[in-house]
């Protein structure tokens, strides 16, 4: 294997090959940094070229993004408080007010540090564990992956500290809009008022930009000012990097996690995104500046969301099985090069196999360096008064809030989430949970349905459904006895 | 702000109980899941109306003026916020009307010249840098920008 590992990049360092990848991780980076695009766009650009590539450079130009995707995101995420993908939802809560603080440079740093090794781990792990991930992924059923789901869910209430009851009702109100649609038990539709646009339910991209983007804009209009708040920035992207040192093991505690969720289809970016913050907030020492601007909560979840690609290929690569929309593109790729996602990527085709591995992980490095290069610039944004910056924002967001379906209604359902997320800013309701509930409420759905009419109610006797449920109460017990303890030492 | 949250609550409860009735009528299969999220919200959403309207009365009762000072706070901010709001929603329909091209450059130059104060020049040089990147991503990414009511 690591013959086999060798020979594939000496492959992949050809000057050519290594072009792709650098032309690959540019695009990548520009569609990270556009608001509400993400890796299906950028798959739909490089997708036409790709045909009659050889293999290797095909899947370098392609890996190439999709490895970058989710560092580069992070610049509107952190400098706007706007999610530049589904994966970066979670990186505005301690972001964000970092960049208000005047330090977005620093926040950059770490993320991008974050981004970088979260990457290679999950390129190792991918490498590691490719020959032997498929009775893993085989042990996952309908019931284990109902309770991976009620994981992410339980996400809510750790982010609710503040207040529980706004919380927990926001996530039933995300829970809510995310039955809007087709059911997925049987071919019936809901609360659809037989408006065509809601067949396929609210797209997720619009929620994101709506409930995040609009409230900040608005914000930034009403207190007529910058988004730092002051004249100059504080913080450089090397006290982020210095961050990311000392957060070591936080990076790869995360990276870990990453993975092992990105294995599992169908859970997505933005439960890697939520789940590890979340786990970050309760769990991390000193954490009552979550969600005020804490480091941390920038690179849990940033070396989280990297690291997740490197788990995401082990079911799209093995069996053909996409988790998200851009791995099944991926997939349309590898078919348009003649090759056949399968078993067989780790018998014959395992020199393409690992060419993707090295270039998931050489493609981290270009897009870790090439965006902290750019982040002293781009970190200036913060210091543009919100009146210059705010219109010309907002028709990026209404272009961007287009893409979903291409249909009006997402222009509407924009304004209209927005307005409910700027009155939920302006009332002190997390908007967290919201987008928890909405990302999760199909998942929870269907694979309770599943759990329920294959197994009965003999599914919760799964050990490893028991091991989840365990583990889930075992987090939320940690979390609030670490605050019972907090609020004792501070009385 | 207690008025802003009160209504909200309220809102949120006719919207639940709405919800939780319109799903009695779907399919056993598709019903289960809304009806259960939405009489938990009916619930819940019932607590914190309750919560609000049982601490207005002590606070009624009480000296503090705190809910009046915060009550200032949200309705200056709501009426600070409401013009912005309105350029918005005037932009989305004028893209209805005239198209995302043509609305933008009215959006863009009206907005800078008038809130932001920026001079004839600068607006002029914006405008056209929005519209060539636009244009640019739209033709590389193949984005695909709103219709107006003429289909252009």
């Amino acid at each position: 294997m690591l013959e086999a590992g060798l020979e594939a990049l000496t492959m992949i360092l050809q000057p050519a090959r290594m072009g792709f990848i650098l032309l690959g991780s540019v695009i990548g980076i520009v569609v990270g940094i556009l608001p509400g695009m993400g890796g299906a766009v950028g798959m739909s650009v490089v997708l036409p070229f790709v045909f009659g590539m050889d293999p290797y450079s095909g899947m370098a130009l392609l890996m190439g993004m999709v490895a970058v995707i989710h560092t580069a995101d992070t610049f509107p995420s952190v400098l706007l408080g706007i999610p530049g993908s589904a994966g970066s939802q979670s990186t505005i809560m301690d972001g964000y007010p970092l960049a208000q603080q005047g330090q977005a440079a620093r926040a950059l740093g770490a993320a991008f540090t974050a981004s970088l090794v979260g990457g290679l781990i999950g390129a190792a792990l991918l490498f590691g564990t490719v020959s032997v991930a498929r009775p893993l992924v085989l042990a996952l059923r309908s019931p284990e992956l109902f309770m991976l789901t009620l994981l992410g869910l339980s996400m809510m209430a750790i982010l609710s500290q503040s207040s529980p009851l706004a919380g927990i009702l926001s996530g039933v109100l995300g829970l809510f809009l995310g039955s809007i649609g087709g059911a997925p038990a049987i071919s019936r539709y809901r609360f659809t008022f037989d408006l065509i646009y809601l067949l396929d339910g609210i797209p997720m991209p619009v929620l994101a930009l709506g409930l995040f983007a609009l409230p900040e804009m608005l914000d930034l209009l009403v207190r007529q000012t910058n988004i730092a708040g002051q004249a100059e920035l504080s913080g450089s992207w090397v006290e982020g990097i210095k961050d990311a040192i000392k957060h070591r093991w936080l990076i790869v505690w995360n990276a870990i996690l990453g993975v092992l969720i990105g294995v599992v289809p169908g859970l997505g970016g933005p439960v890697v995104n939520w789940v590890t913050y979340g786990l970050a907030a309760r769990t991390c020492k000193n954490n009552e500046n979550f969600g005020k601007g804490d480091i941390r909560g920038v690179i849990a979840p940033e070396a989280a969301n990297n690291a997740k690609e490197g788990g995401a290929l082990v079911p799209t690569m093995l069996f053909g099985v996409p988790g998200s929309s851009t791995t099944a593109i991926l997939l349309g790729g590898l078919i348009l090069m003649g090759i056949q996602a399968g078993p067989r990527m780790v018998s014959t085709d395992l020199p393409i196999m690992l060419t993707i591995i090295w270039t998931l992980a050489i493609a981290n490095v270009f897009g870790a360096v090439l965006c902290l290069s750019l982040s002293g610039v781009v970190s200036k944004i913060s210091l543009i008064p919100g009146k210059l910056l705010v219109p010309f924002l907002f028709v990026i967001m209404i272009v961007a809030s287009y893409q979903s379906t291409r249909h009006w209604g997402d222009i509407i359902t924009f304004v209209v989430i927005g307005i409910l997320g700027w009155v939920m800013k302006r009332i002190d309701w997390p908007r967290a949970p919201l987008i928890i509930g909405f990302v999760l409420s199909t998942p929870a759905e269907r694979y309770l349905h599943l759990s329920m009419s294959r197994y009965g109610f003999e599914w919760m006797k799964s050990p490893i459904v028991i091991g989840i449920a365990v583990a889930i109460v075992g987090i939320l017990f940690y979390g609030s006895l670490r605050g019972v303890k907090k609020e004792k030492r501070d009385a | 702000m207690h008025n802003l949250k009160l209504g909200f609550g309220i809102l949120l409860f006719v919207l639940f109980s709405g919800a939780a009735y319109t799903s009695i009528g779907f399919h056993r299969l598709a019903m289960y899941f809304p009806f259960a999220v939405s009489v938990i919200g009916v619930i819940l959403s019932g607590v914190y109306v309750g919560k609000l309207i049982f601490a207005r009365r002590q606070g009624q009762a009480g000296p503090s003026s705190e809910t009046a000072v915060d009550s200032i706070d949200a309705v200056t901010e709501v009426r600070k916020a409401l013009p912005y709001l309105a350029w918005f929603l005037g932009y989305i329909l004028l893209i209805s009307l005239a198209g995302i091209v043509a609305a933008s450059v009215v959006f863009l130059a009206a907005f800078l010249y008038r809130e932001a104060r920026m001079r004839w020049w600068g607006v002029v040089i914006s405008i056209t840098s929005t519209l060539v990147l636009l244009l640019a991503f739209s033709r590389i990414m193949r984005l695909y920008w709103p219709r107006n009511l003429l289909g252009l």
